[in-house]
């Protein structure tokens, strides 16, 4: 049986983080995730176009949105949002933002200083532009909080989203549930027969943790010492998925995106899931901006509804942080003239978030009418003209230290070792 | 000041990264648990500043620093094409050439040393990024900022050299590496090339001149199945198995037997349907094969003039007549031929399309679509990925200033923001536009006009609009970058890993050691891919000379070692997890059969590699398998998961093949040639354990070695405690393997049951898993 002494030193073995309380012992002497944040990151690959959503600035001469006036955006509490319009009724905005408003909290203004898709999912994942080497806030957080590897789905990513772990916990996709339920126990075959007696089951087992012991002591390589010491524990913590069939509901929706928020928030309410970087993509709109938008925008909050309504089902909803946001913006002009015409990448993002915790009805940051971020005041928590070189922006590392703050990992050693520049502290979670 | 500008500048690098960052962070654990007692090691040879700030070179100051500056401020225009190109500073970008970072920074140097005695011989660079005199950009940077900053320590450097020198290894780069004994080399070898184990002829002719392993390479290669190696290797880089409808590809129009198969719902017309598909969609990886198989230079990729067919897709492209194949109906064999013009395709019906290997793939290029306003810009991304290395996206990561964009007609072009990137991507782009994604021949007088058309610095010539991609193929096969990308390539088939990338950030942990592993890998890759050139571009250089290299060949190392040491060398070794394709040919291999899933009636973990999106095998995807089109990337390490999917494999391989293996003719066992089921005898069951031991995990033990001792006891306590419980009636008398659905074997003794544990405990072990 694997004992938390035995934890300890495959997660040192393979450069991960610690047992924290959060983790209570599981039957087989691990530690499941009982307590504590839950972080799902729902990313809108390919980058969204905000003025159609959060940040809505209505038509101006050449660009912004064809498709509504300025005088058309609607609003709930201190919330402003992009209006349903003629050719897009559909659109689920009004829906969403009228049910969790009193919720929300809105950044807008968010500078990204970048256009590429790349460095911008990297920034927006891990605060840190310039590193390809940092580990996405989702990543550190389940590292943190945390013995790493013991969970066997403890950082679940899809898509493209960028899920460097730093070599600090392996990374997950759960996609296939059918064959997942037979995963759950792997020492009892399909028809309730076990492969073997539990005596040689036992004996095995104790014989492989000998065998591990013995080749990571001699080994000196370090990638080799760490591939050893990943795979054991990885063998390991595979008996936890026993916990995950309480939870996986009967069917799973067709849709890949809702199931991947029915999948993740399932481990989660099984306790073997911290965090996830879920995706949906298609957002890249250099052609039919609006139509293509409008249909995501609505599915994407469709989305989030479901993960909420979930969470509610598994009583894990006070648990959950949502982080809601994309690699970059939309471009504030068209770049062509036709029935097709689209947005490029613009730097000028925003960011949601619901949690609990979270300041609901709130929104951080502004940008111009024409769509360029305004600088902020970090002082009064306001925003204010910007200045070059003299007034902030806020930027995704003003976000991920929020968030490293707002979840409590922020001195934690991980947090140090992967620590973001020394500057100007805006905290988008100030009440 | 320039300790202080090193932390304070730090925010500008970043200009170098792309691959995956396989050096990032790792921190190898400390002693505390007794691994790295001996921290002895060499150390860097690091200059450091009196207060302990890593001394960095001019070098590295310029390509992390300067030259991120100067991508963000100067490259928009300073180029050639750009709306400064009439001036006398222009720098190149790394898309031009493979030298642009040596280039510019000696450019700039010579810039930053002249020397305006009208303002206190202040360099002519910053003055005009401040515009103090005339600029054309006008004012790009505010004085005493912190770029203002940046610029003047670069100019500083430039006319006062630091004497901080480039880190390099305190002794022989591989100093302490244990080496891959021959014998594991050859095992490796027919693994991954052959999907087999090494004969008996291989390990004695290895195991008395270990230098014959370079013939047993070729014989490899040579092999069907070094070409199914290849195959998937090259799938997961083109991605075409992620293409939904390949025959949507071609145009009716121009192809007009393309659904030839179309007929009465019967299973020959849906034989047929898919063998055309599977014709359709492997043309392009068939393309690579054809080219290796045949020792064709591996430049035929982006110049070959033809392309390939099965005897299906063959009637669909109407050239049956052009090839004779021994089997009509075999949908496996591929030859190549020329696709005529006519029809809609712009091209006279007496002349062929002009192909030029991969470049000309309509499906190939059907897998990246471009759109109407995209213009082809993705295809151009994946073109100086693939084909040279340059990574597009990340040429200029940081852009600043956007909010001058408004008002300013075609900022693609005008814009140093957009143009920074687009005078790299668009002239290459618009080559592109030559054929549209139907293979149909868009007329140069209808191109959208981005930048001039061209590559790498030298225009379309007038005379090949007609044939613009084929130019740009003889282009490109001809660049310096193409064979350090192929070896690249090469690397990544081999071990699922991206090469490291040059690390960017200074400030970070280990800066210096991440250099070094970075240089000495560099250098590798310039060796191997030097020797390609010299060997006529031959692909199987490349896998020979990297299955040879001692960067993937390390057994251990001799000693503990220091954080820093590791990080030099932790890239070093193959040591990658198998993917689910070669898990199953492993146990293939070693078992005669393949890890079956008794209920679902076919393949437990691989998929119809290379060919479909058709994925019946429920633990394919589970097993970090990739579909091509939403994953796209193999997972470095195992998850829990993961750990269940092994856990399983491992109960269910053993189940089936144990018991069953006795029934066998003891010349004709995979398993247990040795003993009898019922064998008990110490000595005969070590002999067995040490052919169990080679067989499932590569390891030639004595029968007295302490593993086989380790297993011994296990099969032995295990074995006693199963006599004593059939006889006390907790277990049954019978082997129980009517759970494999195999018949049931009489098993009184337990002995069977025994030896399937051994085989869980072997097939649970790393060196399963790994290669």
């Amino acid at each position: 049986m694997m004992d938390r002494r035995d934890f300890l030193k495959l997660a040192a073995f393979s450069g991960m983080s610690v047992l924290t309380p959060n983790l209570l012992a599981d039957q087989n002497g691990g530690a499941l995730y009982t307590e504590g944040l839950f972080f799902i990151n729902v990313f809108a690959g390919g980058g969204w176009d905000v003025t159609m959503f959060c940040d809505p600035k209505g038509h101006i001469d050449g660009g912004l949105s064809q498709e509504y006036q300025t005088g058309d955006i609607q609003s709930t509490g201190n919330i402003s949002y992009a209006p349903p319009t003629p050719n897009f009724p559909a659109n689920n905005n009004q829906h969403f933002f009228e049910k969790y408003a009193s919720e929300l909290l809105i950044v807008n203004g968010i500078d990204t200083t970048t256009n590429a898709h790349l460095a911008g999912t990297r920034y927006a994942a891990t605060g840190n532009l310039q590193s390809t080497s940092y580990p996405s806030f989702a990543a550190l957080y389940a590292a943190t909080k945390s013995d790493g590897n013991s969970l066997p789905l403890g950082y679940l990513s899809y898509g493209s989203v960028y899920a460097n772990t730093a070599n600090l916990l392996p990374v997950s996709r759960l996609q296939d549930v059918d064959s997942l339920r037979r995963l759950v126990d792997t020492n009892v075959h399909r028809e309730g027969a076990r492969f073997r007696s539990e005596f040689s089951t036992q004996r095995v087992a104790e014989a492989l943790k000998k065998q591990n012991e013995k080749q990571t002591k001699a080994q000196f390589h370090p990638r080799t010492k760490r591939n050893m010491a990943t795979l054991y524990t990885a063998q390991l913590s595979a008996r936890k998925l026993k916990e995950l069939s309480r939870h996986l509901p009967a069917t799973l929706p067709e849709s890949p995106f809702e199931r991947q928020i029915v999948l993740s928030l399932a481990a989660c309410a099984a306790g073997i899931c911290i965090s996830a970087d879920l995706e949906l993509g298609g957002f890249d709109s250099h052609d039919n901006n609006e139509a293509r938008q409008s249909v995501l925008l609505d599915e994407y909050t469709k989305g989030i509804e479901l993960l909420l309504e979930r969470a509610e089902t598994l009583n894990i909803r006070e648990r959950v942080l949502v982080m809601m946001t994309s690699e970059f913006s939309r471009t504030p002009v068209y770049n062509t003239t036709g029935d097709q015409i689209g947005k490029d990448h613009w730097p000028v993002n925003s960011a949601m978030f619901i949690g609990p915790g979270v300041p609901g009805n709130k929104v951080v940051g502004q940008t111009t009418e024409g769509h360029f971020a305004m600088g902020f005041d970090p002082a009064n928590h306001v925003a204010i003209p910007y200045v070059e070189d003299q007034t902030l922006r806020i930027t995704p590392r003003h976000i991920s230290e929020s968030l490293r703050k707002f979840t409590g990992i922020s001195t934690s050693e991980n947090a140090k070792k992967f620590a973001l520049k020394d500057g100007d502290v805006i905290d988008i979670f100030q009440a | 000041m320039k300790i202080l500008l090193l932390f304070t500048l730090f925010v500008l690098a970043g200009c170098f990264e792309g691959n995956l960052d396989v050096s990032n962070a790792t921190t190898i654990p400390k002693n505390d648990v007794g691994i790295l007692d001996d921290l002895s090691g060499p150390n860097p040879d690091l200059s450091v500043e009196e207060d302990g700030i890593p001394c960095v070179s001019d070098k590295i100051f310029f390509e992390n620093n300067t030259s991120q500056f100067l991508f963000q401020y100067c490259k928009g225009c300073h180029v050639k094409n750009g709306n400064a190109s009439m001036t006398a500073f222009i720098m190149k970008t790394r898309a031009d050439s493979d030298d642009s970072l040596a280039y510019n920074h000696g450019l700039f140097d010579e810039w930053a040393k002249k020397e305006n005695p009208d303002h206190d011989n202040a360099s002519p660079l910053r003055l005009k990024a401040l515009n103090i005199i005339p600029h054309g950009g006008e004012k790009v940077i505010q004085e005493d900022s912190d770029n203002d900053v940046l610029l003047l320590e670069a100019i500083n450097r430039a006319r006062n050299p630091s004497a901080c020198k480039e880190p390099t290894p305190a002794g022989p780069y591989l100093d302490g590496v244990v080496p891959t004994t021959p014998y594991a080399q050859l095992r490796r070898a027919t693994m991954l090339l052959g999907s087999r184990l090494p004969t008996a002829e291989e390990i004695t002719q290895v195991d008395e001149n270990p230098n014959t392993i370079d013939g047993i390479y070729d014989a490899l290669m040579s092999d069907p199945a070094f070409f199914d190696f290849l195959k998937r290797g090259w799938m997961d880089l083109l991605h075409v198995r992620g293409l939904e409808s390949p025959d949507g590809a071609y145009d009716e129009g121009r192809f007009p037997n393309m659904s030839w198969w179309n007929g009465p719902d019967t299973p020959e017309t849906n034989r047929n349907r898919l063998a055309t598909l599977k014709g359709i969609r492997q043309a392009p990886v068939q393309l690579i094969l054809h080219i290796v198989r045949n020792g064709d230079p591996f430049t035929g990729v982006l110049t070959a003039d033809y392309t390939m067919v099965n005897p299906f897709s063959a009637k669909s492209f109407d050239v049956e007549d052009q090839v004779s194949f021994p089997d009509p109906l075999d949908e496996n064999a591929f030859l190549p031929v020329r696709l005529k013009g006519g029809g809609n395709s712009g091209i006279p019906a007496e002349q062929t399309y002009p192909h030029s290997g991969l470049l000309s793939s309509s499906v190939f290029w059907r897998r990246h679509p471009t759109t109407p306003t995209n213009l082809n810009r993705t295809r151009t991304k994946v073109f100086f990925k693939l084909f040279l290395d340059v990574n597009i996206l990340t040429l200029a990561p940081r852009v600043s200033g956007a909010d001058k964009i408004l008002g300013i007609d075609n900022p693609l072009v005008n814009f140093e923001q957009c143009s920074v990137c687009h005078i790299v991507m668009d002239p290459v782009a618009t080559i592109f536009q030559n054929f549209n994604e139907d293979g149909i021949r868009t007329p140069f007088e209808d191109w959208v006009p981005l930048y001039d058309a061209g590559f790498s610095g030298v225009d379309l010539p007038d005379t090949r609009t007609q044939d613009a991609v084929r130019w740009l193929g003889e282009q490109a096969s001809m660049d310096r970058r193409f064979p350090i990308a192929m070896t690249m390539n090469a690397y990544f088939i081999l071990t699922q890993r991206e090469v490291l990338i040059a690390p960017s950030d200074t400030s970070v942990a280990f800066f210096a050691q991440k250099r070094i592993a970075y240089e000495a890998q560099q250098k590798e890759i310039k060796r191997i891919s030097t020797r390609f050139v010299e060997d006529n571009y031959n692909f199987k250089t490349l896998i020979k000379l990297w299955l040879a290299s001692p960067h993937l060949n390390i057994k251990n190392l001799d000693k503990g070692i220091t954080e820093g040491r590791a990080e030099e060398i932790d890239a070093l070794g193959l040591g990658n997890i198998l993917s689910p394709e070669n898990l199953q040919r492993k146990i293939i291999a070693i078992f005669g059969k393949e890890w079956f899933d008794e209920y679902e009636g076919h393949s437990a973990i691989d998929n119809e590699v290379g060919d479909s999106l058709v994925n019946n095998a429920n633990f394919y995807s589970l097993f970090d398998g990739i579909n091509s089109r939403e994953t796209t990337r193999r997972l470095k390490d195992p998850s829990g998961l993961n750990g269940a999917v092994m856990n399983l494999m491992a109960e269910e391989v053993a189940c089936q093949n144990t018991a069953i293996d006795f029934e066998k003719a003891k010349g004709e066992r995979l398993l247990f040639p040795f003993i009898d089921a019922t064998e008990r005898e110490e000595t005969l069951v070590r002999k067995n354990m040490v052919y169990l031991f080679e067989r499932i995990l590569g390891q030639r033990l004595k029968p007295d070695d302490a593993d086989i001792t380790t297993a011994y006891t296990l099969w032995s306590d295990i074995q006693k405690d199963g006599e004593a419980g059939v006889l006390d009636g907790r277990y049954s008398s019978s082997s129980a393997v009517e759970e494999c659905r195999n018949n049931s074997f009489g098993d009184d003794l337990y002995t069977m049951r025994s030896w399937r544990a051994i085989v869980v405990y072997l097939l649970s072990n790393y060196y399963f898993f790994y290669q």
